[in-house]
């Protein structure tokens, strides 16, 4: 699903964030990627999406290669991934339900359909019943919860999720990872990159560890 | 459909942009209407002027004069006037008639009546269309001249070229302000559409990394500008009417101390119709341009 074969990623001002890195994911695998911050988590999922371009290097995503993508075929590729934002990234002035629906309207998704879906996936995050809600009513674990509904939405294959538990208590961390588990159960890619080891030993399997920019 | 579902989504979100800041809208509305109004005005002004000189008395005209005295041969004559290309009228004064009215005009009816024959030859005084350039009238003095039973030709070369070269001046005049104007709205347009990118900067930032395209993200910021020239325009055809109408009465007067031959000209329906139409054009075709622009530049801030 996700292959990379020595990727390198050296930004303009001259700061290297990644260094010859090669790993493949396979499809409906769930990885953690880990390291301090700054070792590169958070470019490794950036060139996932095509944020960010590989400086050397092949980053494979679905059999498209990310550096020689088409900027009009970029939006075609993130419709196929999930996204959790380590800032959440939500329209503060728009509701809930807009704030999940947005990828449904991007797509170009019927009305009623839209209303079905968005209420399905609020469902599975536990934020049926604050549809008419604004974000800024919400407390910190709620926002991550809308921001995995607005993930999901759209049923991508691929969940690429950057410190999804970043600022959570615990207890409320672990109803976070629960949830991507179980989105896990059903068949999905999750790619979660986070720095907190009980996390790690909470989620299980395979971990690439990140450190300066290098796979250890 | 899901394509005209997304047309109709960005028309709708922009038309829910516009009613959001009621006053910002309507500023806009009156700098587009301003600017648009102005070389309309003009225009419409040029056309009463170009309708006012066709009936002036010293309209320029071409007097033939002949020598026959034949009605077959004057007929003939006048026909061939007439089918020349720009001749719009042609009329016969007589000899007889030339000479009474010299008469009068001369106040010389005791010498008049002492001649012993008419010396005035008969007259084809032949009308142009409005539009007919200078060298168009040299040119049909030399062919008129060069007809059968043509004595002379004459016409007032001076005033002809005066009055052509004024609706030249006002044409050229209302063609480089409605240039300049049109560069206005476009200015206007592309900067409201810079400030509506800056302010839905997250919107636009989110939307493009959960898989918008761009011209989904383009597409409410041309409608925006396709509203606002729309609306510019027909805030101007409102100026325009106001306009006309609070200078109804002091051209009534004017156009009174020429004979009342005059009537006011003002936008005909196709152009009252095309004046909001090429703005919306214009206005959708500069938010396009614009939205791309700061798109572009949008997207390596990601």
């Amino acid at each position: 699903m996700i292959s990379f074969s020595q990727v390198s990623k050296r930004f303009k001002g001259g700061q290297q964030a990644l260094n010859n890195v090669s790993f493949t994911i396979e499809s409906g695998e769930m990885v953690c990627v880990t390291g301090h911050s700054g070792a590169g988590k958070s470019t490794l999922l950036k060139l996932m999406a095509a944020i960010e371009l590989p400086s050397n290097g092949t980053v494979l995503v679905a059999n498209q290669n990310i550096g020689k993508l088409r900027p009009a075929a970029i939006p075609y590729l993130r419709r196929n991934l999930g996204l959790v934002f380590q800032d959440h990234k939500l329209l503060y002035e728009r509701s809930v339900f807009d704030n999940t629906a947005l990828p449904l309207l991007v797509q170009g998704v019927p009305r009623d359909e839209i209303g079905k879906r968005v209420r399905a996936a609020l469902d599975k995050v536990g934020l049926l019943g604050f549809e008419k809600a604004l974000p800024v009513t919400l407390s910190g674990g709620e926002q991550q919860r809308l921001c995995i509904a607005r993930a999901i939405v759209s049923r991508p294959a691929v969940l690429l999720a950057d410190e999804p538990t970043g600022n959570l208590d615990p207890e409320y961390a672990r109803s976070i990872m629960d949830m991507f588990k179980s989105f896990h159960q059903v068949g999905v890619t999750v790619v979660i990159a986070t720095h907190d080891e009980t996390m790690l030993q909470y989620m299980g399997g395979r971990t690439l560890s990140l450190s300066h920019g290098v796979l250890q | 459909m899901s394509w005209l579902l997304n047309h109709q989504r960005a028309f709708r979100l922009a038309l829910l942009r516009l009613l959001q800041t009621p006053f910002a809208t309507l500023f806009t509305l009156l700098v587009v209407g301003l600017a648009l109004s102005l070389p309309s005005a003009m225009y419409v002004g040029l056309k009463n002027l170009n309708h006012w000189l066709g009936h002036l008395p010293i309209s320029p005209e071409i007097s033939v004069f002949t020598q026959t005295d034949d009605p077959a041969a004057l007929r003939t004559l006048e026909q061939s006037i007439r089918g020349e290309a720009g001749v719009s009228a042609v009329r016969l004064i007589r000899r007889e008639d030339a000479l009474k009215t010299l008469a009068q005009q001369l106040n010389i009816n005791d010498l008049v009546d002492g001649l012993a024959r008419n010396p005035l030859p008969h007259t084809l005084v032949v009308t142009l269309g409005p539009d007919t350039p200078p060298d168009r009238y040299s040119q049909l003095q030399q062919k008129f001249a060069a007809l059968p039973t043509v004595l002379a030709v004459q016409y007032d070369a001076a005033l002809n070229q005066k009055l052509h070269a004024l609706r030249q001046l006002v044409a050229n005049a209302a063609l480089g302000l409605g240039f300049l104007l049109a560069i206005a709205i476009t200015a206007v347009v592309a900067n409201t559409i810079r400030l509506q990118i800056l302010t839905q900067r997250d919107e636009i930032e989110v939307s493009m990394l959960i898989g918008a395209t761009d011209a989904y993200i383009r597409r409410p910021f041309m409608y925006f500008g396709l509203l606002q020239g729309l609306l510019g325009g027909l805030t101007a055809l409102l100026l325009l009417a106001g306009f006309s109408w609070l200078t109804q009465p002091y051209l009534a007067e004017f156009t009174q101390s020429y004979g009342n031959t005059f009537i006011p000209q003002s936008l005909s329906l196709s152009e009252a119709i095309a004046l909001p139409v090429c703005t919306a054009a214009l206005a959708s075709l500069s938010a396009h341009i614009a939205a791309m622009r700061h798109l572009h530049r949008m997207r390596p801030s990601l």
